[in-house]
């Protein structure tokens, strides 16, 4: 067999072509690997990410993750990804504890400071993260904000035409929530609702309702809800609002005076059963419908 | 001829030790000085370059670049102006480059504290010979010659040393518990101990807990505070995140535009400077370099002296023995063998002088402190 100079450029060109180094945007190539703190945040991640990027809810499924205590093996995930996307606005008060790369972390609430809600317990003065409610998705219009930040993340990770179509019907599903807000405005009226802890207080401002939050666990005895009653007197208020299902005695004695209780989650985990849009619809349809009733 | 020659300048040697010891030693102790001078400032340029070169920007309070890359780089304890920790979250917003943290104020067991966040481990690409980085607050990770000098180990308790004894409102000493050992590196990250951030801020006073255990060490003289798994969730920092300080902080650009504008922008901005490590190690070199044509300049008047008291020597022992050498012509040696000997003499006793020179480069290399004692 003879060498000819042209099968010897096109061997030495093959060769150059197997031993070249990985082109630069081999790393973007990679799928990105994104953890989420809270469930909306998981769904609005995951949603954009569809099968191009990684991304994993931190917290156990079952368990609040708002006062979720990492163990080794989950820090040590959330050290490895690429981004960790939190709520911020002091929801997670692990953050504060645990040492995670601060140029990957990356916080959804950092740019509503000004839009923020106070709430009550431990103050030490400006800025605090735990001075202040954390509960920022509830409005579906900072969720869009929140919404955006984490789009962000996926830019040069995920094509961009399915990350567009992907944030426009995230979108489309906020605006969703946003107009049964509305309704929900319109079905409550005037009247003053009860909540068992301050974790409504976006959701009320953006849906105009009246709630006095107070400070009951869903599983307190029966005698928790003798004040409650002394409240609901008081405010003339005949619903109370459970981040979770009240316990059955506890519920009871509320019906005797007057008080119905309603469970609309936070989502903060995953819901049993459906994503964060199903279980808030649902959560806030049962509620139209109890007020809606004459 | 010329072997019989150095067979008697060894007998000669040999006969007249004590006078050939002294003169060995007085010429390898005059070539050794500036041999070891050279070595070393050669040696020290090479680590300080290299640390340099391995570090593309620092970020510090402006007017103290010298203070901020010998804090940055070597963990040297200075007194600066600290950076606000908002000047590293500008940089990540940015998103042109990784800014990574350091705190570098405190000690334990008189070794550095260094307190930064995990991208610095993997920026270093430093590895674990135990155990893992800082997981949480409170814990810790120390260099080889640390975990070898202090006799520590993964689970070890290690307390950090208070830095002000007269100050009553000082803050107790954290006792850090080790969470790694890093594996050698053979550069300053051997001899500091590593914690998160946020540990730093809280030996620091800036977080504390509300319900922080605290103890006494057995001696009972020293009160200590300490994270546990029990406390942990209540130690918190007062004040905007913002405002904490850092004393330096390494900046990694994504790419040279990246590093250009980021240099150009900060440094117009004034809140912060923002230097090439490498820059501020050659202006520091250069200054070693004038010291050295000094010292340079001084060895050459020394070594000039030294040649005029060898002639000197060559002529008095020429002189001295100027009896005995009339022998060897008596004795029909050829003319010219006594000039040889005195030359094969003189041959062994400048080896004899040069491998002095050489044991005690060695021995002063060894000796001498290493480039991050040197540093610090």
């Amino acid at each position: 067999m003879t060498v000819t100079p042209l099968k010897l450029i096109v061997l030495s060109l093959l060769i150059t072509a197997c031993s070249a180094p990985p082109p630069a945007e081999s790393l973007a190539s990679r799928p990105l690997v994104m953890g989420t703190s809270t469930y909306p945040l998981y769904w609005m991640a995951s949603t954009l990410a569809g099968s191009d990027a990684e991304v994993f809810f931190a917290p156990p499924a079952e368990g609040d993750p708002a006062t979720w205590a990492p163990d080794d093996a989950a820090i040590q995930r959330l050290q490895a990804a690429d981004r960790i996307v939190i709520n911020g606005a002091g929801f997670e008060t692990w953050v504060g504890t645990t040492s995670l790369p601060l140029s990957r972390l990356v916080d959804t609430s950092a740019g509503l400071k000004a839009r923020l809600r106070s709430a009550r317990g431990h103050h030490h003065g400006p800025g605090e993260g735990h001075a202040l409610d954390p509960h920022v998705w509830l409005d579906p219009q900072l969720a869009a904000v929140q919404l955006a930040v984490v789009a962000a993340q996926f830019q040069g990770r995920v094509p961009d035409a399915a990350l567009t179509a992907r944030t426009e019907r995230l979108q489309a599903a906020l605006k969703q929530i946003e107009t049964t807000l509305t309704q929900l405005g319109s079905a409550a009226g005037d009247q003053v609702l009860l909540a068992n802890h301050r974790a409504y207080d976006y959701l009320a401002a953006r849906a105009h309702l009246r709630v006095n939050s107070l400070d009951v666990a869903p599983d307190a005895p029966a005698s928790a809800a003798a004040p409650i009653c002394i409240v609901a007197r008081r405010l003339k208020a005949h619903h109370m609002l459970w981040e979770s299902t009240p316990a059955p005695a506890l519920a009871a004695e509320l019906t005797r005076c007057d008080v119905v209780s309603h469970v609309l989650r936070p989502l903060e985990s995953p819901p049993p059963e459906g994503s964060y849009l199903k279980a808030h619809q649902a959560d806030l349809a049962k509620l139209i419908k109890a007020f809606s009733r004459p | 001829m010329t072997r019989l020659a150095f067979r008697l300048a060894r007998q000669s040697i040999r006969h007249a030790r004590w006078r050939s010891i002294l003169l060995v030693l007085a010429l390898g102790l005059t070539a050794s000085l500036p041999l070891t001078v050279r070595w070393l400032v050669g040696s020290y340029g090479d680590g300080l370059t290299a640390r340099a070169q391995a570090t593309p920007l620092v970020l510090g309070a402006p007017g103290h670049r010298f203070d901020v890359v010998l804090a940055a780089l070597w963990y040297r304890q200075v007194k600066i102006e600290p950076l606000p920790f908002a000047e590293i979250e500008r940089i990540h917003t940015d998103g042109q480059a990784v800014a990574i943290p350091l705190h570098v104020q405190f000690s334990a067991r008189t070794h550095p504290i260094v307190g930064t966040t995990p991208e610095y481990y993997a920026h270093r690409g430093l590895r674990f010979s135990a155990g893992t980085q800082p997981l949480r607050i409170g814990e810790a990770v120390v260099g080889a010659t640390v975990a070898e000098s202090q006799s520590l180990d993964v689970g070890d308790p290690l307390l950090t040393d208070q830095k002000d004894v007269y100050n009553l409102a000082a803050p107790y000493p954290l006792r850090l518990r080790i969470k790694g050992i890093l594996a050698p590196t053979g550069g300053p990250d051997d001899s500091a101990v590593f914690v998160d951030v946020k540990t730093a801020w809280i030996i620091g006073g800036i977080g504390h807990g509300h319900r922080a255990a605290t103890g006494r060490v057995e001696s009972g003289e020293v009160q200590y505070q300490e994270i546990t798994d029990a406390n942990r969730a209540s130690f918190h920092a007062h004040g905007d995140a913002a405002g904490h300080p850092v004393t330096a902080a390494l900046v990694v650009p994504r790419d040279s535009k990246a590093r250009t504008l980021l240099k150009a922008r900060t440094n117009v901005r004034g809140q912060a400077s923002m230097v090439a490590p490498i820059d501020v190690v050659e202006e520091l070199l250069g200054v070693v370099v004038q010291v050295q044509r000094f010292l340079n300049a001084n060895y050459a008047v020394i070594g000039v002296s030294a040649l005029i008291f060898i002639g000197l020597i060559f002529g008095l022992s020429v002189r001295m023995r100027s009896a005995e050498l009339a022998e060897y012509s008596i004795l029909g040696a050829r003319r010219g063998f006594v000039a040889r000997l005195l030359l094969a003499e003189w041959i062994l006793l400048l080896l004899g002088a040069a491998l002095v020179a050489g044991v005690c480069t060695l021995i002063a290399a060894s000796l001498l402190p290493d480039l991050a004692n040197l540093a610090r």
